[in-house]
């Protein structure tokens, strides 16, 4: 997403809920440029209506299927250290104000990284499209 | 996946800059952002 955004001129906002020192961490690993926000109380998840998904939407047999694959080519397999059915999700503000949100029904529906970087600059190019 | 035309106040959600553990209230984000909410890490 980073690189897709880089030199348009759309700055990225990147929220987790993790803690700030584990943000901050995972800021660095992916070479974000934009702020980088710790939302523990989750309140944005919960002001954007994103909730946590079904048990059975989590792991659902594609889920298993894709851990499944990397165990057989060798990956390392981590424990999660948090919620794991916590949906995440992707929106475009202006001006301090959410104006187009995409909210996942599963952990694996984003919105496609080109799809959402291409609304962002399209938005910045015509606000009042918002 | 559910795409969405939205009205969400940001003002008054304060959340924590991850590098200077600042808040940040999100209602002061000027222009159009691309908000990325991300899962859990592992």
């Amino acid at each position: 997403m980073q690189r897709l955004l880089d030199g348009t001129g759309v700055p990225l906002v990147t929220v987790g809920f993790s803690p700030p020192d584990a943000m901050a961490g995972l800021g660095r690993y992916l070479g974000l440029t934009g702020a980088v926000l710790s939302d523990e109380a989750r309140a944005l998840y919960g002001a954007l209506g994103l909730g946590r998904a079904p048990i059975w939407r989590v792991y659902s047999p594609g889920t298993v299927a894709y851990y499944a694959r990397a165990k057989l080519t060798g990956a390392t397999l981590r424990q999660p250290v948090e919620d794991t059915r916590q949906l995440g999700g992707d929106a475009l503000s202006a001006d301090g104000m959410v104006r187009r949100l995409w909210a996942p029904r599963s952990p694996d529906d984003r919105v496609p990284a080109a799809t959402f970087a291409a609304a962002a600059v399209a938005a910045a190019a015509d606000p009042a499209s918002l | 996946m559910r795409e969405r035309r939205v009205r969400v106040p940001l003002a008054g959600i304060t959340l924590t800059e991850a590098a200077t553990g600042r808040p940040v209230d999100l209602g002061g984000l000027t222009g159009v952002r691309a908000v990325t909410l991300v899962r859990h890490r592992f």
